[in-house]
Order: C-alpha cells, then sequence, then structure tokens
C-alpha cells in the first residue's frame, strides 16, 4: 500500500494533546475538510484544539480529509475514517466538528461523512451517530449544507461553546436522545438547528419563506462575539507538524475585523466590529509560542494589519528576534516609510516583490467598492519602494464588480503601466535593472452578507472577456514588457457564487455533484466542472435565478434569519451609496451605524465622531 | 564548536521525509534553547547537516547528525533533546569534533544494516550466504538513475554479510561515492538463492554509518570526536 506523505495521517506530532480514554469523556472530532497541509495551517482549529481541551471532561481531536490515494483504499476496504490522535473512527466521537472555509469544500464534507460511515443526512441519523456541527466563514449562509448537518455555530467559538458541551453533558447523563439535546442546544446563543426551521422555496431557488417550528426556537440566530480579546485563551502551543504544511509558521492573530468596510468584502462586514489584542499581551502569546514550537518563523494575522494601533512596537518586538535566528514574515502592509522601512530589515530587497491591492483599477471603481485608496498613494508608495531599492511589484484586481465598464477594466492595466513609469523616473544608476511588475485578477462573487449581496454574477464567457480586455489593453502599452498579467479561470468563479448564494435545495446539487465523483474541488487537479454542470442540469438548478439577476431590495434572502450585528438595513444604504460611487469612512474617521455595536466592544467604542 | 549526534529514527517516525526530519531537528534545537551557529544573510539557517538520509518507511538505529554550536548548554545535551523530541526520534549519544573535523557527509562510506523477516521465517542463511554469495564469483546489479545505468559487483561493494541471531547482518558500501541501498543488494541475492522475496516481507533497520576503507578497516563516525 503506497500512499503519499504517511506524516498526514499519524497524529504525534509535538504538542499534540493525548488523553486517556475516561468514561464519559466526550470526544470531540474537529475536522478540516481538505487535506493536511491546508487544515493544519487554519488558526481557528487550533484555537478550538486548545479551548475544547482545556476542558478535563472533552478531548478534541484532529481530522482532515484523505488525499483520494487513501480515500480510494478506505472505501474499498471500508476502513472508517479515524481521528489522528487515537486512530480510532470518527463516528465513535460524540460531535463531528466540521469547518467551513470555503464553497468549493462541500463535496468534501460529504466524502468525510461517508468516510466516516455516519449518514450524510442529518435526519437519517441516530443516537449512535457523532452530533455534526459546522462552523467557519461559510456558515454564513449554511443552508445549502443544512440538510447535512445537525446544527452549526455562528460566530466566535470561544463564547459558546462551554455551554453547549455543558448541556449536552446534562442531557447524556439524563439519557436523552439527540433530538432533545438539539432543540435544547437551539437556546445557545450562536446555535442554529436547521431542522427546527422550516424554509419555503420557489422552484427558481427564491426562498418565499423562513419560520421557526415551534414556538420556544429563537426567530433569528445571534452570532456570538467575543468582546475582549485579551482574555480568551490563545494556542500557545500549537501542534508542529513534521509536514511542511502551509502555515509552517507562529502565527500570531493581532485582531479580528476590519475598520473598513471595502463592499465585495464579507469577512470585513461579519467580523465587525474591530477588536485588538494589546501589545503586551501580544509579546507574550508570541514568546510562548516560539518557545513551544520551536518554530523558526512568525507572522501576523489580521484582515488589515496596517490598521493594528501597536503595530509599531508590535513589530519592533519581533524585529528583536531575528537575533535568535527567526524569520519574520511579513504580512502585506499599507506601503509607507515605516512599512518599507521593516521590509528592509527582514527581507532582501532585492528578491522581494511589493505588495498593493487597489482591487478595482479607476478611482471610480474603486469608490463603488469602497476600497478607500487613491492612485496616487499607490504611485507615491510604489515610488518609495522603487527608490529604496525594490523593483518588483504584485497588484491585485478584481474583475466583473457591480458596474464595471471597459473604461474600469482598461485602467488596470493603465495603473501597472503608471506604476513602471514611476520606475523608470529614476536615474539609471541608483535601478536595479528592470522592475517587474505583476497584474493578477480574480473574479468578484458577490457574498451574503455584503452591500454586494444584491448584486448579480457574469456568465463564464464574459468573465473571459473581461480577462481578454486587460490583455488587449496591455499590449497598447509602452512597459508592456516589465508587465506580467496572471489571471485564473472562471469555471469555479460561477460555480462559487451558486453555492454562496443558494438555499436549501442546493444541497441536492450539492449531493448529485459528489455522486458524480466531484471532490476536492478546490483542487485545480481534482476540479471537473463537467461534474457539476451535469449535476446542475440533473437537479435543475436555476443558476440565472441564483447569480445572474440583480436581487431586489425587499428580496429574502436563505440567510437572512441570521443577526450577525451588522443589519440588512445598513448593507441595502451601502448598496445604494456604490450605486451612485459615494464612499464610507472607516470605522476609526467616523461610525456609521453598521450595527456591530450591539456586541459592545472593540472600535465601536473607542472616541470618534457619530453620525 | 563542532557537534556530532548519533540518533535513532523508529516506529512511526520512519514515516518522516528527509526534509521533513531537517526541519523537525532545527525545531528541536530551538526548543532546547541550545545555542546553535546561523548562516549569514537575509534568512540565516542553522548550520547542521546530515551524514546520509534515510529512506522512507526504514527504521535506523544509527543516524548521524553534525551541528555547529556557540557554546554548549549547561544541562547534559543529550538528555535536554531528548526532552524536546518525540517518540520515536532519541538522541543515543552526543560527542565533540575537533574544529577541522570534516563533515559526516563527506565522510560516510559504508553502513550496517540488520536484516529480518517480518514472520521470523528462518532460511539455512548460512549456507545460502556462503554458497550464492562469498563463493560465487560475482553478484552483478544494476543501478538506475535518472541519467544512467551502471553496472555493480556487489562481490566488491559489500564488506559483510552473515547470519547473526537468526537476522542477516550486512556492511555495504554507502556514501556520496559509491552508494548501494541494500534493497538493491537482497532482492539480487534473494534472486539468485531462489528466496522468493516480497520487499513488504522484510524489515531493514540501519545500525550504524562508518568511515574507512577495506584495507585500513572502518570505524563507526562517532568515534571521531571525544565524549563530552
Ligand atoms: S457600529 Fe460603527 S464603529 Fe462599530 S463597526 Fe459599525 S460602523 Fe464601525
Amino acid at each position: 500500500m503506497a500512499i503519499d506523505h504517511p506524516a498526514r495521517y499519524l497524529g504525534n506530532e509535538l504538542n499534540t494533546v493525548i488523553k486517556s480514554e475516561a468514561e464519559n469523556l466526550i470526544r470531540f472530532a474537529m475536522c478540516f475538510p481538505d487535506v493536511y497541509e491546508i487544515g493544519m495551517s487554519h488558526l481557528g482549529i487550533q484555537i478550538l484544539y486548545e479551548l475544547f481541551n482545556r476542558r478535563a471532561d472533552t478531548w478534541c481531536e484532529r481530522v482532515y480529509a484523505p488525499w483520494p490515494d487513501l480515500g480510494e483504499i478506505m472505501k474499498e476496504r471500508g476502513i472508517p475514517l479515524f481521528t489522528l490522535e487515537s486512530q480510532r473512527p470518527v463516528r465513535d466521537a460524540d460531535f463531528l466538528g466540521i469547518t467551513l472555509q470555503y464553497e468549493m469544500c462541500y463535496t468534501n464534507v460529504l466524502l468525510v461523512l461517508e468516510l466516516s460511515q455516519i449518514p450524510l443526512f442529518s435526519r437519517d441519523r441516530t443516537d449512535e451517530d457523532p452530533i455534526v456541527i459546522g462552523g467557519g466563514p461559510c456558515t454564513y449562509n449554511p443552508e445549502p449544507l443544512a440538510a447535512f448537518f445537525d446544527c452549526f455555530y455562528i460566530g466566535e467559538g470561544e463564547v459558546s461553546y462551554d455551554a453547549f458541551l455543558e448541556l449536552y453533558k446534562t442531557c447524556r447523563a439524563a439519557g436523552e436522545d439527540r433530538r432533545t439535546f438539539l432543540r435544547k442546544a437551539a437556546g445557545i446563543p450562536g446555535i442554529y438547528v436547521p431542522s427546527l426551521y422550516e424554509a419555503e422555496y420557489a422552484k427558481d431557488g427564491r426562498l418565499l419563506s423562513f419560520q421557526k417550528k415551534y414556538p420556544e426556537v429563537p426567530d433569528r440566530v445571534e452570532r456570538v462575539v467575543v468582546t475582549e480579546l485579551n482574555e480568551v485563551p490563545y494556542p500557545t502551543k500549537p501542534i508542529v507538524p513534521f509536514l511542511q504544511v502551509t502555515q509552517d509558521r507562529v502565527v500570531l492573530e493581532v485582531m479580528r475585523g476590519c475598520i473598513r468596510g471595502c463592499r465585495f468584502y464579507q469577512a470585513g462586514m461579519v467580523y465587525r466590529p474591530t477588536r485588538e489584542r494589546n501589545v503586551e499581551c501580544l509579546k507574550r502569546l508570541s514568546d510562548e509560542m516560539l518557545e513551544s514550537s520551536g518554530h523558526e518563523e512568525i507572522s501576523l494575522s489580521s484582515l488589515s494589519t496596517s490598521d493594528y494601533t501597536g503595530l509599531e512596537p508590535l513589530l519592533n518586538h519581533m524585529l528583536d528576534y531575528r537575533e535568535k535566528g527567526i524569520n519574520i514574515s511579513l504580512p502585506s502592509l499599507r506601503i509607507d516609510a515605516f512599512s518599507l522601512d521593516t521590509m528592509s530589515k527582514v527581507q532582501d530587497v532585492k528578491k522581494s516583490s511589493l505588495t498593493f491591492a487597489p482591487e478595482a483599477g479607476s478611482q471610480r471603481m474603486r469608490d463603488v467598492i469602497n476600497k478607500n485608496l487613491t492612485e496616487e498613494v499607490i504611485i507615491n508608495g510604489a515610488s518609495l519602494a522603487f527608490q529604496g531599492g525594490w523593483n518588483k511589484v504584485k497588484l491585485y484586481f478584481m474583475l466583473g464588480l457591480p458596474g464595471e465598464e471597459e473604461e474600469d477594466i482598461r485602467a488596470i492595466p493603465a495603473l501597472a503601466e503608471k506604476i513602471a513609469e514611476a520606475y523608470y523616473e529614476i536615474p539609471k544608476e541608483s535601478r536595479n535593472g528592470k522592475c517587474q511588475i505583476t497584474i493578477s485578477t480574480s473574479f468578484f462573487v458577490p457574498k451574503p452578507f455584503t452591500p454586494f449581496q444584491w448584486a448579480h454574477m457574469l456568465m463564464a464567457e464574459e468573465y473571459v472577456n473581461r480577462a481578454h480586455m486587460v490583455i488587449a489593453a496591455l499590449k497598447t502599452q509602452l512597459n508592456q514588457k516589465s508587465i506580467r498579467y496572471i489571471w485564473h479561470e472562471p469555471k469555479e468563479t460561477v460555480l462559487e457564487g451558486l453555492l454562496a448564494r443558494g438555499g436549501r435545495p442546493l444541497s441536492e446539487l450539492i449531493l448529485e455533484a459528489y455522486r458524480r465523483g466531484a471532490v476536492f474541488d478546490a483542487w485545480t487537479e481534482w476540479f471537473d466542472p463537467l461534474k457539476w454542470e451535469a449535476a446542475i442540469e440533473e437537479t435543475g438548478t436555476d443558476v440565472e435565478s441564483l447569480c445572474m439577476r440583480t436581487r431586489d431590495e425587499d428580496e429574502l434572502f436563505p440567510w437572512d434569519f441570521l443577526d450577525i450585528g451588522v443589519t440588512k438595513e445598513f448593507l441595502l444604504r451601502e448598496w445604494k451609496k456604490s450605486r451612485e460611487g459615494k464612499t464610507t469612512p472607516n470605522c476609526r474617521e467616523q461610525c456609521s451605524g453598521c450595527g456591530a455595536s450591539k456586541f459592545k466592544g472593540g472600535v465601536c467604542f473607542e472616541a470618534k465622531a457619530r453620525i | 564548536m563542532k557537534l556530532r549526534l548519533a540518533f535513532e529514527k523508529t516506529g512511526e517516525m520512519k514515516y518522516i521525509g528527509h526534509l521533513d526530519l531537517r526541519r523537525f531537528f532545527q525545531k528541536v534545537f530551538r526548543r532546547s534553547g541550545v545555542d546553535m551557529r546561523y548562516s549569514e544573510g537575509y534568512s540565516p539557517h542553522m548550520l547542521l547537516s546530515f551524514a546520509m538520509p534515510l529512506s522512507v518507511g526504514m527504521e535506523s538505529v544509527g543516524e548521524i547528525l553534525d551541528l555547529e554550536v556557540n557554546s554548549l548548554p549547561d544541562e547534559e545535551i543529550t538528555a535536554l533533546l531528548n526532552r524536546n523530541s518525540v517518540q520515536g526520534i532519541r538522541i543515543r549519544e552526543a560527542v565533540k569534533l575537533p574544529d577541522n573535523a570534516k563533515n559526516a557527509m563527506s565522510l560516510v562510506s559504508a553502513a550496517d544494516y540488520r536484516i529480518r523477516r517480518k514472520s521470523g521465517q528462518r532460511e539455512p542463511w548460512q549456507d545460502l550466504i556462503r554458497t550464492f554469495f562469498w563463493e560465487a564469483e560475482e553478484l552483478l546489479v544494476t543501478k538506475k538513475t535518472k541519467k544512467s545505468e551502471t553496472v555493480l559487483n556487489m562481490k566488491d561493494l559489500v564488506y559483510s554479510f552473515c547470519e547473526d541471531r537468526g537476522e542477516l547482518a550486512l556492511r555495504i558500501s554507502s556514501g556520496s561515492e559509491k552508494n548501494v541501498k541494500p534493497e538493491l543488494f537482497l532482492t539480487a541475492f534473494f534472486e539468485r538463492a531462489g528466496i522468493s522475496c516480497f520487499p513488504a516481507e522484510w524489515r531493514i533497520l540501519r545500525e550504524s554509518l562508518l568511515t574507512g576503507n577495506r584495507e585500513k578497516g572502518f570505524v563507526s563516525l562517532l568515534s571521531l570526536g571525544e565524549p563530552l
């Protein structure tokens, strides 16, 4: 039996938690439904692992989707999927938690369930099966997966899991069945039990009504949020993989949320309000983590690290680590004198490249998406960097944004051209050869809980057209030899939009695609659009209605029953403003009354102007 | 200061590949707080080198790792490192090398292996080895690399081969100059001796890495240093 990277399945990494199988131990199998190297790089799971294993009565173990080489063998021989730590079947655990980080992992959820020999549908499970609970960003529209999950956890794990596990203990001691437990769990803030709600859909996939079935169940499920980040547990003894995983380093989460209200960005909306850890706390955490893991690299994690108020003292502390041979991997910071100075200390200027994310080429479009970044700032930043010796620049853009015109598309290579010009303005003697500018575009997907949730998508061919417009415009430019353009095939884009925006009927589509062999869809080498196209055909899924239609302002969305703090009124206001090309200030400049202040923490309570 | 460690890689750790093992050791040294020497540059790396990679799936009780430190830790180094290691990677011994010592990688010229059938099934090994190896004129194997094929006579490259307590003990040419994997030799030998051979039936354990040559004799790489 030859399988790739057997170390994926051993579960003997340093800092793994092994508990003795005491009676009544709650066994929680925590799954990232992708391959080990991806899953192990995920901070959220490490946080939950810490959180659960702190409890003497709970043992949290890890599960990943076996790579198809092993998956096939397991299917053939009927070997049940196992947790890494105890190497015991997942189906023997009390809970199977699955984190949903991207839509393209949905078929892998079914793979994990099937390999675990757990019934795919929640309704078919018995008291012998684990309770299957989902979490992560995709739960901000859990409906396409609702049939496969017993419950979802909406929000930050630190808040409600204790109450959830305590309730489980009580129910188990009282000999109550899973349905009773789930019914009671629905009363815990952040817990959504789909079977307790009834949803009616039109044939074209539009939601007609959504109602609770029982009076004691909450009308809306509230997202739970940590108000004081300095006080919650953090994985100071991270598991240290043997394999080289994507994040083979200490990851320090400096804050949650983002003060900038980019209108396309789901994370910027659903993680509001912005909350910071203080510098002292971060210094302590990073010291501890470096010591316990032996990692030789550290990086910072947040949605927009440049907005962290303690950035300077924090980076200075990190620079001190260099004496101990520790590398600093800097997140993409806003380019200014300070960040360039810091970067020049930790990377080889000649080899490294600088990253800008203007997201849109024209100022008009940047105003539409509320990306408060002007061309002047970009060019000045680039010039400053060029003077500092850099000559490689990466630019990230989106294509297919609401209201995008040909002019806006042509502005993308034009911006790159201006940056190249800024480079060649520097006297030849002080330049470092040619400059290399890389433009990278992705296609925009309107996500739930963003001001663009009303926006429509484009057909795959139209995305390709737009990419070709970039290429054509680029070819007319003087400095085209210094500019490289990368774009990704749009086949996944429409599917991603469909899975992100659809409702409960999509569970049939996901199942059908899975039955046709779709797995590991996030991997180009595995993704097979034909299987999905056939499944769309077979299930009669109305892609047109779900993706290609500008949604009515008063349309009921499948995810409206979630209360994430940010209100639909605010999102609608933002949607309207975007169509007028009006921008909205960030949370530090002025509060826009998005609704997230009800969580009573973070940036909403910093001193500033209010509207 | 140059140090040399002998360590074991056993149990599940046999599945850990060579590059992963290197990263693992870097982290062990860091967790242990050993005052390692680093290379210069933007991404300095620890000065450490292994004598010879071990194939994934093979266990060993005699791996060799060279490293450079600025100073010795207060605590006895093997105990310190073992406290920061995992099950399956155990440091057996540490020695201090002279400053001008060559690194282990360039010195290795032979390796000792022990081979047994997992089932425990025995053969009249002594006779088979005598007849089909020592008394044979030659035992040729073809070594394939990406670029070329070479025919090697095992009689020149196997330095010792005998039965010992029911297992086979093999000393075979290894290292940068003439490296012969034990599987390659064994397959050829079993075939000659008419023994059916499925690689999965055998457990091959690397016992030690040696330097020297046939004429002057072989010594363990550890013996080139002084006990700490
Ligand atoms: S309530 Fe105001 S300050 Fe708080 S997140 Fe919303 S817009 Fe920002």
